[in-house]
């Protein structure tokens, strides 16, 4: 494996694009022009002309949102936690999934000032200096997921953007085209010395000892949105590890999706042999036994704590108005999975495609169970309700929130290297195989 | 590198020359100038030049006049600002509700800037009249009144009388006066109609005292209440008046408690209040009234009537023993017979219970019998004179029969009237389908109408004369003898409206030769002086007249007691008989029981947006209609809750939700009176059902009384079902501890529950001047509604509408919750407030990110709408569910924006509210005390739920102050915090509902 050949197998995937990629292009962009009207007419009426329901205050946009910040959670764990474990079979997928980091933050992001009433005062969520004496309120949790988000989303895209300045060279040197210009900007003048270098492994180390503990910690302080809360259902302590170890299975989830289809699309085999998504597997056992375990000790604690709020809550989501969807929650989530203790599941990558795609239904379903049927099912009995019916507008941003993301990674695929060329070529002649 | 810099734009400085720069900036600054001008033209504000005297803008002018919403004619005092009605509030020096109002008093204002108004005079114009095409056209108010003077005048061609037939409502003082007058004097036949007449209570007290009329009832003065279907907590005769006097009862002394029983087939709203509901067959109660006296005659418990009329009225009691009538009733004997002897108990004395008799269970064939056999009651257990008297008689005594109605259809389809006008009546609504009133108002050349509603009835007028409301109007009411409240206008008329009592004279001055004489000069208003000065005169008043007009005026009336008058049992009496409803229909089959509404009266408050948004009190309904059967009833039916049904009878049908209410009786289908209008504008058109459509146009035989219990129906389910937006989920509580009671035994013994002490990481909140707080008592609120709208009224609160019920977006700041508990006794029925609990550690401070919610030093939860980026978290984290939010922009459809009140901020879309604890009345007492140079004291600030609460049942004032009310209440052995648990330390303590078990007597411990 020369490092010519590396280059041209992975810059070959920034060559000119075909028809499929223009249509995948056209399609996210339509999805994601409707899902704007969607959102332009949201804030020209009202956030009424979505679905909710009193006391259903909280439901699509926010079950978007933590489902978007929990796919975060697959770039650090392939990237950077195990870089720092010196896992070498994360080369293949790892820069693709801190793209997948980066873009589903900046998807989740968009989510708390989708469900704003008034998202023209967005900012007010930050402290920008005043002569009011304004300041936001530390104690709420929702300036948390801002100060945990934004920072999480500027220490992933420097993570991302530093690991990429030296395949950024690698294209400018190669590609000829209006983007070399773009490159010749992006690599900030890398020149590959051996100064250079050292610099890079050791920033890149420290990204990614500091992205590790923020990614923990972003999608703890997501669930304290509702761990905080004294509503039945959400206020519990197993919040925090809860939402993380769902993150990581909804996250490693998604990196299979997309990976699968990179994969394919690019004619990437070589480098993202079977083995390694057989590992992706065989991560998702122990987080899918983890939610099980969650979910057990959900019910657990709300018949322990004598709590008539917390049983009542907790009966009413297994056998209440939502419950199809909690059964379908607990099968996605749950039993799918188990299936991947059998190898040759494990090892087929259709199967692996369609069971990442019912862990992410389940995941999906496992938000939206969790904030509607708290909020529908709390302490007084007269503000009880019924099922939520979702409208076309949030239809519509949901939607658009996977073209936006998609429509993100589609650019990324097409204009930067998928596959760390860099850390490639470091495992090639860590084994010993000489440049041609 | 800068603008400045040589290197950099040289060339640009060097292009652009100093004359072409000049001469751009020259064409530039007009471009800009003018695109900088807003498109939205200036406003201006003029200020007063010459103010009026004793106005000043941003203080309020208060006027005392009278409720028109409903015959009971409740004192009214209306705050305006600006000369704009804004609030309306109860006058405390009216005898009859005493400050007080109902939740149709409150939406008076929706009357009053109505949208749907008719804002001047009309004349219908036929298009197509093949296709029957026809609308209504503006025309001059000349060319109308010449118009309806010359229909007139045809009219009484030759000498002809009666060609004319007026109908109003009813009317009472000078008005009434003066259409008694002007009908004679133009020949005209005149009826007082209203639907819900009294007919059988008046015939029933002719028969039983020789005098016709509706006694006047003294619920406080009742330690035993026992009714039969008289629903006097939602429209029997004067609620606001019975509402407290009930309340009055019902307050716990010396550890005894007054006993409330209601006989009738539906757990109604005053039944939910009752210490035991009897589910009866429908038309039998008049068996238990009965039975009740013929155990008191039996057993010889009544004291105080001598022994000639005690051996006729037993010998006419004699079959009608307990036992007897048990199977027909589906009472217990033993019940009954308790209760007989608690209603008469030799302890308490003669005259301490009372016995009344209405609503749609009392209104059946045997609606004279029935009122007969509780006159009888009332009458052996000695109330007649203290708690039912005679004397101060409701002004329902000249209401014209239905039978008198029915007699003016027939006229009508006979072609025997020549011109109709109606006043402020729908009889096309309101009068039952069968009798055909729409086909014979077709052959009526001439209708014209002074109503200022497009109703059903006015809407086939060729011609409207739109009136003013009740409040742009002078006038006065006389509800009872010896109350004349007055009524005067509280602001200008708001559209191109007339007072009926000038058209009156107008017309009538007009027609000319005897008419014109007949009538008094000059306009109402000196009529009404004129009337006045006779009062004067009869007062023997010291004052000259025109300070006796003043004092009368900013009094709202001239009130005397009027001492009741004694009266004997009629001879006649022997002769009654006495048998259970007759009603049409297969045997076996549903009865149907349409029952009047609390909110929509007979249908007038159907146009009202309050009264539709507001959910009803005992199905939490709202926008809708429902026909509500037992679950047995709609198992056997084969229909499903919420599924639609066709019911039928003999008369009419129609289709409407079926909704399952267990507590109802068995083969029964109860449809609320009020919705179902084919017109009135678009709150109310096309909205629901209307079950005067099913019932027999006959009347009772002796009453001439409209029948409201008269069919048995059939009932079809449909296929469809349709939503019908329910705005309480469950009505059972679980063991959620939120509506909680406490036994009477339990109470007096000290075996209470101490709440428990609360406990805290944080450090209190300091409240170093006040600290506002409430008590709520769970035993006297019986769950009205009347607070909810007068929160409406007050605070601005947005009409979210039909649509958005369907997903409960109610803007309610103040709901009731309405729980009900297993019991023996039929009823434990809770009704709860439920507003925001201003809790000292509140959830939902901590949890906004901007600070849009913070504790005020004073205990207030304030939201700072402007502030507000309407993340909903505060919501989500309130326990007690009372933050509402903005959902779409509200709207005040023109001129409802009028009653706005300017001291409370309109929210826009976008934004959370709650409520305040009134905060705008806060300041206002506060800034009152100050100018006063005097501290805040209790009573000065009284938030709108608790000024209007017929029963009182909300106190209001500061925490701080030990000796306020609220804080002695707070003390009390019965206080709680719902929820308290949850350590929010609500500023608001709950006083136990006080619950007595069945069969248990006052206890005289």
């Amino acid at each position: 494996m020369s490092f010519r050949r590396i280059n041209d197998d992975i810059l070959r995937g920034l060559e000119a694009p075909g028809l499929a990629y223009f249509a995948g292009v056209s399609l996210a962009l339509a999805v994601l022009a409707l899902a704007l009207y969607a959102f332009w007419y949201q804030v020209e009426v009202g956030l009424g002309v979505a679905g909710y329901q009193p006391p259903i205050l909280w439901a699509v946009y926010i079950t978007n949102f933590v489902f978007w910040v929990g796919i975060t959670h697959s770039g650090t764990l392939v990237s950077a936690v195990l870089y720092l474990c010196r896992a070498r079979w994360r080369t293949g997928i790892a820069r693709a999934s801190e793209a997948m980091t980066v873009f589903a933050i900046m998807t989740a992001g968009l989510f708390p000032i989708i469900h704003l009433g008034r998202p023209w005062f967005a900012y007010w969520l930050f402290p920008y200096p005043n002569e009011r004496q304004l300041w936001v309120n530390f104690k709420s949790p929702l300036i948390w997921d801002v100060f945990a988000i934004s920072s999480y989303m500027t220490v992933s895209a420097l993570f991302l953007y530093l690991g990429l300045v030296p395949d950024i060279a690698a294209s400018r040197d190669r590609i000829k085209d209006w983007r070399q210009r773009l490159y010749g900007l992006l690599a900030l003048g890398w020149r590959g010395t051996d100064r250079q270098w050292r610099h890079l492994n050791s920033l890149y180390g420290f990204l990614a000892a500091l992205v590790t503990p923020l990614a923990v910690s972003v999608h703890s302080v997501v669930s304290w949105d509702f761990a905080m809360a004294l509503t039945p259902g959400w206020h519990s302590t197993i919040f925090a590890p809860y939402f993380v170890a769902g993150a990581i299975f909804s996250g490693v989830a998604m990196m299979l999706t997309l990976l699968i289809l990179v994969r394919r699309l690019l004619h990437l085999e070589k480098y993202m042999p079977v083995a390694h998504f057989e590992n992706l597997a065989k991560l998702i056992i122990p987080l899918s036994l983890i939610l099980t375990y969650v979910y057990l000790t959900e019910f657990f604690i709300a018949r322990y704590s004598g709590s008539p709020f917390e049983r009542g809550t907790l009966l009413d989501r297994a056998i209440g108005a939502y419950a199809p969807f909690f059964w379908m929650m607990v099968f996605c989530n749950s039993i799918v999975p188990l299936l991947f203790f059998f190898k040759r599941v494990r090892t087929d990558l259709r199967a692996l495609f369609a069971i990442s795609i019912v862990i992410n239904i389940g995941m999906w379903l496992e938000r939206f169970v969790l904030i509607v049927t708290s909020l529908s099912h709390s302490f007084d009995p007269a503000e009880w309700s019924g099922l939520y019916h979702p409208t076309w507008v949030e239809a519509a941003i949901t939607a658009g929130s996977f073209a936006w993301f998609f429509l993100l990674f589609l650019l990324f695929v097409k204009n930067f290297p998928v596959i760390s060329m860099a850390e490639l070529k470091e495992e090639t002649t860590r084994e010993g195989i000489h440049v041609a | 590198m800068s603008l400045l810099d040589p290197g950099m734009n040289a060339s640009l400085v060097e292009r652009v020359g100093r004359r072409t720069f000049l001469k751009l900036l020259g064409a530039a600054a007009p471009a800009v100038a003018a695109s900088a001008c807003s498109p939205i033209p200036p406003e201006r504000i003029i200020p007063y030049v010459i103010p009026p005297e004793d106005e000043v803008p941003g203080v309020a002018t208060w006027y005392a006049t009278s409720c028109g919403e409903c015959p009971a004619g409740c004192g009214l005092t209306v705050r305006t600002l600006e000369g704009r009605a804004v609030k309306v509030e109860g006058n405390p020096e009216h005898p009859v509700n005493q400050g007080r109002l109902c939740i149709r008093g409150q939406a008076a204002l929706q009357g009053l800037y109505n949208p749907d108004r008719i804002r001047g005079a009309r004349r219908r114009e036929v298009m197509n009249a093949a296709a029957g095409q026809n609308r209504l056209t503006p025309v001059q108010w000349e060319d109308a009144l010449a118009a309806l003077t010359d229909r007139l005048r045809m009219a009484r061609q030759g000498g002809r009388t009666n060609r004319i037939a007026i109908v109003t409502p009813l009317l009472t003082g000078s008005l009434d006066r003066l259409f008694d007058t002007w009908a004679k004097a133009v020949g005209a036949r005149r009826l007082r109609y209203e639907p819900f007449g009294y007919e059988a209570v008046r015939t029933a007290s002719r028969l039983c005292f020789g005098r016709d009329g509706v006694p006047h009832y003294d619920l406080a003065r009742a330690e035993v209440l026992v009714s039969f279907g008289a629903d006097f907590l939602e429209t029997w005769l004067s609620t606001v008046e019975h509402s407290g006097g009930f309340a009055q009862a019902r307050r716990l002394r010396n550890g005894r408690k007054s006993r409330f029983v209601h006989v009738e087939p539906r757990l109604s709203l005053t039944a939910s209040n009752a210490d035991e509901w009897l589910a009866s067959q429908p038309g039998t109660e008049i068996l238990v009234a009965l039975a009740m006296a013929q155990v008191i005659l039996a057993e010889g418990r009544s004291q105080t009537i001598p022994a000639a009329e005690v051996t006729t009225i037993r010998n006419l009691v004699a079959p009608f023993s307990p036992d007897r009538v048990a199977d027909r009733t589906g009472i217990p004997a033993q019940k009954v017979t308790n209760l007989a002897r608690l209603f008469s108990d030799p302890q308490a004395g003669p005259g301490r219970s009372l016995a009344i008799a209405g609503g749609v269970a009392s209104s059946g064939s045997n609606a004279t019998g029935t009122q007969v056999a509780v006159h009888l009651l009332n009458y052996v257990a000695g109330n007649v004179g203290t708690t039912a008297q005679f004397g101060p008689d409701a002004s329902y005594g000249r209401v014209s029969t239905y039978r008198e109605m029915a007699d003016l259809v027939a006229s009508m389809r006979a072609g025997e009237v020549d011109t109709l006008v109606t006043y402020d009546v729908n009889p096309a609504f309101t009068l039952p389908g069968a009798l055909g009133f729409d086909a014979a108002l077709g052959r009526v050349p001439f209708v014209a109408s002074f109503s200022n509603v497009l109703d059903e009835t006015t809407a086939r007028a060729h011609l409207v004369l739109p009136a003013h409301s009740p409040l742009e109007s002078w006038g006065d009411v006389e509800p009872r003898a010896g109350v004349r409240g007055l009524m005067q206008p509280v602001m200008e008329p708001l559209f191109d409206s007339r007072h009926v009592g000038d058209m009156l004279l107008d017309v009538g001055r007009r027609l000319g030769g005897d008419v014109a004489a007949a009538l008094p000069t000059g306009d109402f208003y000196k009529y009404l002086g004129s009337e006045w000065q006779a009062l004067h005169a009869q007062a023997q008043s010291a004052a000259s007249f025109d300070d006796f007009w003043a004092e009368a005026l900013g009094h709202g009336g001239v009130w005397r007691t009027i001492a009741a008058e004694k009266v004997a049992l009629s001879a006649g009496i022997a002769a009654s008989s006495f048998v259970t409803a007759e009603l049409g229909g297969a045997a076996g089959a549903p009865v149907l029981v349409p029952y009047p509404s609390l909110h929509f009266y007979d249908g007038r408050g159907a146009n009202r947006s309050w009264l539709q948004e507001i959910p009803d009190p005992v199905t939490k309904a709202a926008w809708s209609s429902w026909a509500e059967v037992h679950p047995d009833t709609a198992k056997a039916l084969g229909a499903e809750d919420g599924q639609l049904v066709t019911v039928e009878s003999d008369h009419g049908k129609l289709d409407v939700p079926l909704l399952v209410n267990a507590h109802l009786g068995r083969g029964v289908v109860a449809i609320p009176i009020g919705q179902g209008h084919r017109e009135y504008g678009r709150y109310a058109a096309g909205r629901g059902v209307n079950p005067i459509a099913l019932i027999d146009p006959a009347p009772e035989a002796l009453s001439a009384a409209a029948r409201w219990l008269s069919v048995r129906v059939r009932v079809t389910p449909r296929a469809l079902r349709p939503p019908v937006p329910r705005l309480q989920a469950s009505e059972q509580q679980f063991d959620s501890g939120v509506a909680q009671a406490v036994s009477l035994a339990d109470l007096n013994a000290g075996r209470i529950e101490a709440p428990q002490p609360h406990r805290s990481l944080y450090a209190d909140h300091k409240h170093p001047v006040h600290r506002w707080g409430m008590a709520i008592d769970l035993d006297t609120c019986t769950g009205c509604n009347a607070c909810v709208a007068a929160c409406y009224a007050e605070n601005n609160v947005p009409v979210a509408g039909a649509e958005a019920m369907y997903r409960n977006r109610t803007m309610a700041w103040l709901r009731i919750e309405r729980f009900v508990e297993p019991s023996a006794a039929g009823s434990d029925t809770r009704f709860i407030p439920m507003l925001c609990q201003h809790c000292d550690h509140a959830p939902c401070e901590t949890v906004c990110p901007v600070y849009a919610t913070y504790h005020s030093d004073e205990g207030l939860n304030a939201q700072v709408y402007n502030r507000c980026v309407g993340t909903r978290y505060c919501g989500n984290n309130c326990p007690y569910r009372v933050r509402r939010f903005n959902w779409f922009e509200p709207d005040f459809p023109d001129p409802l924006h009028l009653q706005l009140n300017p001291d409370v901020t309109a929210r826009s879309v976008g934004v959370m509210e709650k409520c305040t604890f009134c905060v705008q009345r806060i300041q206002a007492g506060k800034r009152q005390a100050k100018d006063e140079n005097r501290p805040v004291k209790d009573g000065d600030v009284v938030p709108a739920c608790a000024q209007t609460c017929p029963g009182q049942a909300i106190v209001f004032g500061d925490l701080n102050d030990p000796q306020s009310r609220v804080s002695q209440l707070g003390r009390e052995a019965r206080g709680y915090h719902v929820l308290g648990e949850l350590n929010t330390r609500p500023a608001i303590t709950y006083l136990k509902k006080i619950v007595s078990p069945p069969g248990a007597g006052v206890n005289r411990t």
